[in-house]
């Protein structure tokens, strides 16, 4: 977990171009970024590119950046979704693309039960597939990326309540989906 | 899932995600709920995702890039540091603020305007109504626009006057008498600065002011102040002694009793000004038939002849009294 401090660092360096704030930006959104890529589009060439896309965005308009205190990520994730729009508008809103090679996760840090299962990144993309797109967006920010439902709120133009209504179905429906194995192609 | 799904599961998985984000472990057998696994490994981050081989070349496209961008702060740094300071450019978004900012001020401000064009005094917005006035008087061109504001004005400050006499606002009385003087005056000035028949017709606005002036002077005089009442009464001479010059100059300004050019001159707002002259005439008329004496109004009266003898008295007693003041410190020196 990144602390405060260290991202409100990280985006004065970047402000100032300097590279050793450039590339510790780069460690730790680049992989956040493809994730969310990943699990938006199911694309990981398209995901490393458009993650690639987003930072460079970043660095060349980070002088309109007001820090409000490690706001970084989200100023980023903001970014992020609008590639994503104008990337959905190109390709006329098909989100659906080739599912790379299977991996299946054995990862020891991973709950037990999950592992035992075996969920692999294209199941859990396949059942992220069947949520809203509400839901999907929820999970993959205030879940997996870890921003507080006032911050998602933003993003998404919602009230922080209806962030929290919107996480808890989008868990419920998850957990459905995948204890039914309807993840399939 | 319901829509209305209850509120209490709702906050129970905030807070579950809150405490597994924060790095509190799980609890053990049954108060491990069935969805704290999907949560804990949705936190974690899911699935891991095959590495990417083009990371390191991502990594240094991007360097490259800050490193350009740096060169190119540094280049404008070096074009604009003959300058004071570098101009940012507006947004859109920050010219639309500042347009609908201006917006809303130009229209409080009118309101402001609008609504102190009725205020008396002793309103709040009557300074505003007086500020409006001195602007409007320095902003518009041309003397006779001017004498036509003066005009306007006593025409306003004697309504003023009369507002605050029939509530007895005694503290107003002064200032607006003042004023009034001073306006009648600029009339005069104006008139006198213009010439031929605009002469004429600005000296006989300033006459029917004047008159008017009088009248009202008449009824709010005895609750003035004794000095202020000596000055009230010179300042109705000093009107008077201008009135007759100005009618010697533009060769008599026609009678008001002839009944050809009775009616005061239009003017702007003057519309109570000749309603009192017309009132005045059919008095005189009238008094005249029935074999009263028509004085001004203004003519002293024996009350007034001796509060006049004793204001001067008055003033020589001072005056002794200072004189005997000085030659007793004299002495002692």
């Amino acid at each position: 977990m990144i602390s405060r401090e260290e991202l409100i660092d990280i985006a004065k360096k970047a402000k100032e171009y300097d590279p050793e704030g450039l590339a510790r930006l780069f460690d730790i959104f680049f992989e956040r970024l493809r994730r969310y890529f990943y699990y938006r589009t199911g694309d990981f060439q398209r995901a490393e590119d458009l993650a690639a896309e987003t930072l460079t965005e970043a660095i060349e308009n980070i002088q309109n950046f007001k820090d409000r205190g490690g706001t970084i990520g989200a100023w980023l994730f903001g970014i992020a979704r609008n590639l994503l729009a104008r990337w959905l508008e190109a390709e006329g809103k098909v989100e659906m693309v080739e599912i790379g090679p299977t991996i299946s996760v054995a990862d020891e840090e991973q709950p037990e039960q999950l592992t035992e299962k075996g969920i692999t990144y294209e199941e859990l993309y396949r059942a992220l597939k069947k949520l809203p797109d509400a839901q999907r967006e929820v999970l993959l920010l205030r879940v997996m990326e870890g921003f507080d439902a006032k911050t998602v709120g933003r993003l998404l133009g919602k009230r922080h309540g209806a962030v929290r209504a919107l996480q808890f179905r989008a868990i419920n429906s998850l957990k459905k989906i995948l204890e039914s194995g309807g993840v399939g192609k | 899932m319901s829509k209305d799904a209850p509120l209490r599961d709702i906050r129970r998985v905030e807070k579950k995600i809150n405490a597994i984000q924060k790095g509190e472990k799980l609890g053990k057998g049954s108060e491990i709920e069935a969805d704290d696994y999907l949560v804990s490994f949705l936190i974690s981050g899911g699935p891991t995702l095959p590495p990417t081989s083009r990371a390191d070349s991502l990594k240094a496209s991007l360097l490259a890039r800050g490193m350009e961008l740096e060169k190119g702060v540094m280049n404008e740094c070096v074009l604009t540091s003959g300058r004071a300071g570098r101009v940012k450019p507006l947004s859109r978004l920050s010219i639309l603020k500042i347009a609908t900012a201006l917006t809303l001020i130009a229209l409080m401000l009118a309101a402001i305007g609008l609504g102190s064009a009725y205020a008396m005094p002793s309103n709040p917005l009557y300074s505003v109504k007086r500020a409006v006035e001195s602007i409007y008087l320095w902003v518009i061109p041309g003397d006779r626009n001017k004498a036509n504001a003066y005009a306007s004005w006593t025409d306003r400050r004697l309504g003023e006057l009369e507002y605050v006499s029939k509530r007895e606002i005694v503290s107003w009385y002064y200032p607006l008498m003042k004023d009034i003087q001073a306006g009648i005056e600029n009339v005069y000035r104006k008139a006198k600065s213009l010439g031929g028949e605009e002469e004429k017709e600005f000296t006989r606005k300033a006459k029917a002011l004047t008159f008017r002036f009088e009248k009202l002077l008449g009824k709010v005089k005895m609750q003035m102040k004794r000095a202020q009442k000596v000055e009230a009464e010179r300042a109705i001479e000093r009107l008077r002694l201008q009135l007759r010059e100005r009618e010697g100059a533009s060769g008599g300004v026609p009678s008001r009793q002839s009944g050809e050019e009775s009616a005061p001159t239009n003017y702007e707002g003057n519309s109570n000004t000749q309603q009192s002259m017309q009132q005045e005439n059919q008095q005189r008329q009238t008094q005249e038939g029935q074999g009263i004496d028509t004085k001004e109004p203004f003519e002293p009266t024996q009350q007034q002849q001796k509060e006049q003898k004793l204001i001067n008295q008055d003033q020589q007693n001072k005056q002794q009294e200072q004189q005997d003041d000085g030659q007793q410190r004299h002495q002692r020196r």
